[in-house]
């Protein structure tokens, strides 16, 4: 069976965190109080994580289809399986026509959209089909470009003319209600995305760490989110991140230190693609995986090649635009997410229940 | 309503995937209850 070591868990979990919340100005509508929401809903974003990673402690070694059967049956667990599989799907298709849309907007105006999104999903596709493990090696070589891209963008805009630390204040101005109110908004995008990691907790090879080394990553993800947020508004300000379609492409066309460092366009592309190939393949094998567990195999690739060959179609078909897109994203998204990542709650509750009978049991058995 | 109708309109999946999870969340609900039950007045 394939395995992924703890290393690369942390390296698929912290660019997934990225990701695409790099493109938005997570928790804005607190105005610049944002990356204030984003720290709370870190805290219980943590919570979350702990449920999702309690599951496999349960059942190490076992995957979610079987873990779903031996606590509820299979009866119930199929369809919940198969609902959980449309959600990655739905998360998936949300992702791929995000980023093919930004990359058709910001580098390749002038190629078609579907011409984008094929070669798009044929690199995921030739990825997911050689396996879990490769992905997350892909992962493992990519995140450390990652990085330095993100880094090099909050230093050199650190030292642009343009960045202003007072945009910033005065910090909880209009006080914690506006905070409190963005909050779940920023739990479920992108903490409760979270979700779609209980479909690999079986590959990696020590479970014993896969909590230890999940909020490690989420906590290290989650500063590197508050500092491009932080950037965002100390160069933008409140008002123009609020309104920009791609905050961090504009914070980043806004650098000109002595006219030598200006265009850093290219750097917000690189960091807006390999997050959303990351996120896409994520969703889209935690779609595959589920799919095939529903059918009682064991080989995803037929499933990954089949409905990656639809998948741009299924995109274009799904959404009409990048604001369609959004509009579908804020309104619906969030509730599917806060959705998904509650029924896991249940689910856990239930297991530990379950366990407590069977221990019962086995007391006045022996008694 | 938290979600607009005309949401789920427009987009099936995103109103398969709303609805199907709410049963859900109720059916699991029930079996949670079932299984406290079951706790409490097995001895």
């Amino acid at each position: 069976m394939e395995r992924i070591t703890t290393i690369q868990l942390f390296t698929l979990i912290m660019i997934f965190e990225i990701g695409s919340t790099t493109l938005f100005a997570q928790g804005i509508g607190a105005d610049r109080d944002a990356w204030i929401v984003i720290l709370i809903s870190y805290v219980i974003g943590l919570g979350l994580i702990w449920v999702f990673t309690q599951i496999p402690k349960y059942y190490p070694n076992k995957n979610f289809s079987e873990i779903l059967t031996t606590t509820l049956g299979a009866k119930i667990a199929k369809p919940l399986l198969l609902l959980f599989g449309l959600y990655f799907l739905s998360q998936a298709l949300h992702n791929f026509y995000e980023f093919g849309m930004l990359i058709n907007m910001t580098a390749l105006s002038k190629t078609p959209l579907l011409v984008i999104l094929y070669l798009f999903i044929i690199v995921i596709i030739y990825i997911l089909s050689l396996g879990v493990e490769v992905l997350a090696r892909t992962a493992e070589i990519l995140l450390p470009y990652l990085l330095l891209f993100l880094i090099i963008t909050f230093i050199v805009n650190f030292f642009s003319e343009t960045f202003e630390l007072d945009n910033l204040l005065p910090v909880l101005g209009n006080g914690l209600k506006p905070v409190l109110a963005e909050v779940y908004d920023v739990v479920a995008f992108p903490f409760g995305e979270m979700v779609v990691f209980l479909m690999f907790w079986h590959y990696v090879n020590k479970p014993a760490l896969i909590r230890k080394t999940t909020f490690l990553a989420v906590s290290l993800a989650t500063i590197l989110i508050m500092m491009n947020l932080i950037v965002m508004l100390a160069v933008l300000g409140p008002e123009l991140t609020a309104n920009t379609e791609i905050p961090l492409l504009e914070t980043l066309l806004s650098i000109n230190i002595a006219n030598i460092i200006t265009n850093l366009d290219s750097v917000a592309v690189f960091i807006m693609f390999f997050g959303g190939f990351f996120k896409t393949a994520i969703h889209f094998m935690g779609f595959c995986l589920a799919i095939t567990w529903l059918f009682n195999g064991n080989k995803p690739e037929w499933c990954i090649t089949i409905f990656g060959l639809l998948f741009p179609l299924m995109a274009i078909y799904r959404f009409s635009g990048i604001d369609d897109q959004r509009w579908k994203g804020s309104e619906g998204g969030i509730y599917s997410i806060l959705l998904f990542s509650a029924l896991p709650i249940l689910l856990l509750i239930i297991i530990f229940l379950k366990k407590k009978n069977a221990s019962k049991k086995e007391d006045t058995h022996v008694s | 309503m938290l979600v607009e109708l005309s949401l789920l309109k427009a987009d099936p999946l995103l109103a398969i995937i709303l609805i199907g999870g709410s049963i859900y969340i109720i059916i699991l609900l029930m079996y949670l209850s079932f299984q406290m039950l079951r706790l409490l007045f097995k001895r």
